[in-house]
């Protein structure tokens, strides 16, 4: 059952170009002293789960001059199991501390039952598209969105396994939660990029294309770019988050904003971490490529 | 196959229950999952890492995450449990302090997750003339615990690089040959756990406090006058191990 009508948008609105980065432990020093010269900074919400201590007052201090985007790694939305009370406790407690722009986190599953016991997986785990799936991720999706009293947003994961039936593409997938839940979006780019070219598809661009195309774009509330290691042709792909955006990565970048318009963008980093300086330096990429898309449209309507 | 059996299937394997993959690539998640679960024990517990090395902590934190498996969504609740667990894995018997070490890591990191109560300074002065109607506050974060073998000089030595190095670990050392073991205090500098060696008396008059009795039936009346005491206090009080004074009604 849909409660789409109580669900109290995320506030503040972010603004549309805004352009964040994720910050991790090594760069909490260098958040405290150059937090202003980005628009939002991202975290991961089970890191500041703590009832208190140093990452606590740490977020609660860098929250106040900088709004906060909660990702969450661990909900597991597709999960059959209802996401445990305990675990909305602890993160409607976070969202209370910091008020933040945006709640999300992935369209994946991370609990499942054992000889009866509850266990939880540790990953962004893979479900199949269909319709059962749909029906556990729309109660999961609904049941934190009442917990929260505020819209969340779902992003699409990698997937390196394949299911042997699907009721849904992916990108319908996520319009029928959107419609049944009135949910956000999160388009992880990279994550269709890797998807792509683990499933070998002949053209990914075009993939990536026709996907953001496929999808609804008014509940798109929020970009991420990423790069993965490079890996020879016969590997898996791995969405590592351990290098920068690749250049490709751009390009879908820049196409994606000119289907859908500029959205809230973040940079994610979370391994082999770069110096606070190159991580900001992403970010500034994204800003000009959002600024060359925007002058060119502006172009276009004086001519 | 069901979705709730593909998923309760899925886990398992993940958590080493069966070597049979779900699907193709399943292990890619399996080898992710179980680095990550290494990385919170050596987070957790860094202490025992030093003392065991890095090949040792990975098959030790392996066998204790495919035991245990993962309960919780936050990984940093993951491994809760590590210090009673290992008691009966083979690592105790060539290491047989490793667990009480475990143990201190452990209260080192809940401390620093806690909240730690902050003085009340003014409440101090509830301590009136008659000890018996007023008494003590601990703060209730604090951790502390007997072990038979030095662990606080063994964590302090393993915070070096060069734990050989330090003089907490000649100690360490002299008092394992003798046979001695140290009481451990866990308490929080800003936001910095600490563990520092107590006495005999000073752990019993701690745990004494935690049944909250008058100063008069934990110290004695005349307490006050001794200036081992207010010297004392004035010491738990500078840690935050006593938060306050409160009149017993």
């Amino acid at each position: 059952m849909s409660n789409r009508q109580d669900i109290v948008p995320a506030r503040p609105e972010p603004g549309s170009s805004t352009v964040g980065v994720g910050l991790r432990p090594d760069h909490y020093q260098d958040a405290l002293e150059h937090a202003p010269s980005v628009d939002f900074l991202e975290v991961h919400s089970e890191n500041f789960f703590a009832e208190a201590g140093i990452a606590v007052d740490l977020l609660k201090e860098v929250s106040a001059s900088t709004p906060i985007s909660l990702h969450g790694t661990s909900a597991g939305l597709g999960s059959v199991e209802a996401i445990p009370d305990d675990y909305l406790r602890q993160l409607k407690r976070l969202v209370d501390r910091v008020n933040p722009i945006l709640v999300s986190d992935h369209l994946c599953f991370t609990w499942a039952r054992i000889g009866g016991r509850l266990f939880h997986g540790g990953d962004l785990l893979p479900i199949p598209y269909t319709e059962d799936s749909l029906r556990h991720a729309v109660n999961n999706i609904d049941r934190m969105q009442q917990a929260l009293g505020r819209q969340i947003a779902v992003e699409n994961v990698c997937a390196y396994i394949e299911f042997d039936h699907n009721d849904f593409d992916e990108a319908a997938f996520l319009n029928e939660i959107v419609a049944r839940t009135g949910c956000g979006l999160i388009l992880d780019i990279n994550n269709v990029m890797v998807n792509a070219r683990n499933a070998q598809v002949g053209e990914p661009a075009d993939f990536v294309d026709r996907y953001v195309a496929s999808l609804d774009h008014s509940a798109i509330a929020e970009i991420h770019l990423a790069g993965s290691t490079p890996v020879d042709r016969e590997e898996l792909l791995i969405d590592d988050h351990a290098c920068p955006v690749s250049e490709a990565g751009w390009h879908a970048y820049g196409r994606v904003i000119r289907e859908i318009g500029p959205r809230p963008t973040l940079i994610e980093w979370d391994n082999n971490l770069p110096s606070w300086r190159k991580l900001l330096g992403e970010a500034t990429k994204a800003r000009k490529a959002q600024r060359r898309v925007l002058s060119r449209e502006h172009s276009h309507e004086s001519v | 196959m069901n979705l709730s059996d593909y998923q309760s299937q899925f886990l398992a394997f993940l958590f080493g229950g069966t070597n049979e993959p779900a699907l193709p690539n399943s292990e890619v998640y399996r080898f992710g999952v179980e680095a990550k679960a290494v990385r919170a024990l050596e987070l957790s517990y860094p202490t025992v890492k030093a003392l065991v090395g890095p090949a040792a902590f990975e098959e030790l934190a392996l066998d204790y995450f495919r035991m245990i498996r993962k309960q919780s969504g936050d990984w940093s609740d993951f491994g809760w449990g590590f210090p009673s667990w290992m008691i009966s894995h083979r690592i105790s018997d060539r290491v047989p302090y490793l667990s009480d070490v475990a143990r201190l890591d452990n209260y080192v990191g809940r401390v620093e997750r806690s909240q730690y109560q902050e003085v009340d300074f003014e409440s101090f002065a509830a301590i009136g003339e008659d000890l018996s109607s007023c008494r003590l506050i601990l703060n209730s974060g604090l951790q502390f615990f007997s072990s038979v073998y030095p662990i606080v000089s063994i964590w302090e030595a393993h915070k070096s690089h060069t734990p050989q190095d330090t003089l907490s670990f000649a100690q360490a050392k002299r008092m394992i040959a003798k046979g001695r073991g140290q009481n451990a205090l866990v308490y929080r500098a800003g936001w910095r756990g600490m563990a520092e060696a107590i006495s005999e008396k000073e752990i019993a008059l701690l745990d004494r406090l935690r049944k909250q009795p008058s100063i008069a039936e934990a110290f004695g009346d005349d307490v006050l006058n001794e200036t081992n005491f207010t010297g004392w206090l004035q010491d738990m009080i500078s840690k935050r191990v006593i938060v306050g004074a409160r009149t017993i009604h």
